[in-house]
């Protein structure tokens, strides 16, 4: 049975008590949903903070660093991001960058870095990165401890619809 | 009419679809629904989400529950166990739409 929001009806029944009501169903589709994973390259994503004063900028520095040491040995990446988090990560939009005479005073910034590859190697190089650019970079810096970034391997996700006519339920226990 | 952060009239919760992120938007107050229709147009989202979502949006209106559904197509930075993104389910998508600026005819 798929039960339908939009005939919902709410009503207010007393002090923190809601009535639902009025809720209508159709009857199951003639369709199955299929869930499928597969194999699709790998990635690692490492993460280093940067302390007061300028932590927004010295993570700045730290992603052009990066980002040139990676692009010199000429690895391919399908994907390549970095965020800044505790300056603007989660909404990810410009609007959400503190503005310079705030981000100047955050105590910390964390720079949330990640690759993603077909090629496992291009991949492993990019975990190796992050303890130099710790040690020779930007100061005031730490999340070393953890060690390497670990490379994972990415199991992608795709849907579909199948009839159901073209599948024979069977539970085995 | 005044300029008002959208989190004074509706509160939001989001979540993944695959590369899909689902924002819906509840009225704080049954009279602020209409608002929330004439101010959070499709449109506006997909500009509020330009630079994450590459995608349609597509919004549901669910005027028994003084709620609008959104839905952002190709959102998620590939989705799940694929995005490199540090919200790759969006569950903050919901609060980023909040900080969103609109007329509203309120004290």
């Amino acid at each position: 049975m798929h039960r339908r929001f939009t005939t919902i009806r709410l009503e207010d029944a007393g002090p923190d008590r809601v009535r639902l009501h009025g809720i209508q169903g159709r009857p199951a589709t003639d369709s199955y949903k299929v869930s499928i994973s597969y194999s699709a390259g790998f990635k690692s994503t490492g993460q280093v903070a940067y302390a007061w004063p300028d932590a927004l900028k010295k993570a700045q520095a730290a992603d052009r660093i990066l980002r040139e040491r990676l692009d010199r040995p000429g690895l391919r990446f399908d994907a390549v991001r970095s965020e800044y988090l505790g300056a603007s990560a989660c909404h990810g939009m410009p609007a959400a960058l503190p503005p310079p005479e705030l981000a100047a005073e955050l105590p910390e910034v964390v720079l949330r870095f990640g690759v993603r590859s077909e090629d496992r190697a291009a991949v492993v190089r990019f975990t190796k990165e992050i303890a130099p650019l710790v040690l020779s970079g930007p100061p005031s810096v730490t999340g070393l401890g953890s060690g390497r970034p670990r490379v994972e391997d990415v199991v992608a996700y795709w849907k579909t619809l199948i009839p159901k006519s073209e599948a024979a339920p069977e539970v085995t226990i | 009419m005044t300029r008002i952060l959208l989190s004074a009239l509706a509160h939001a919760r989001s979540g993944d679809k695959g590369n899909m992120c689902n924002i819906r938007l509840i009225a704080r107050e049954p009279r602020y629904y209409a608002i929330l229709v004439r101010e959070v147009t499709a449109p506006r989202v997909k500009e509020r989400f330009a630079n994450v979502c590459h995608g349609n949006v597509e919004r549901f209106e669910l005027s028994n529950l003084f709620a609008l559904n959104f839905l952002l197509h190709d959102s998620l930075d590939g989705g799940g166990t694929v995005a490199l993104q540090a919200d790759p389910q969006g569950k903050t998508y919901g609060s980023a739409l909040l900080r969103m600026i609109v007329e509203a005819e309120v004290e």
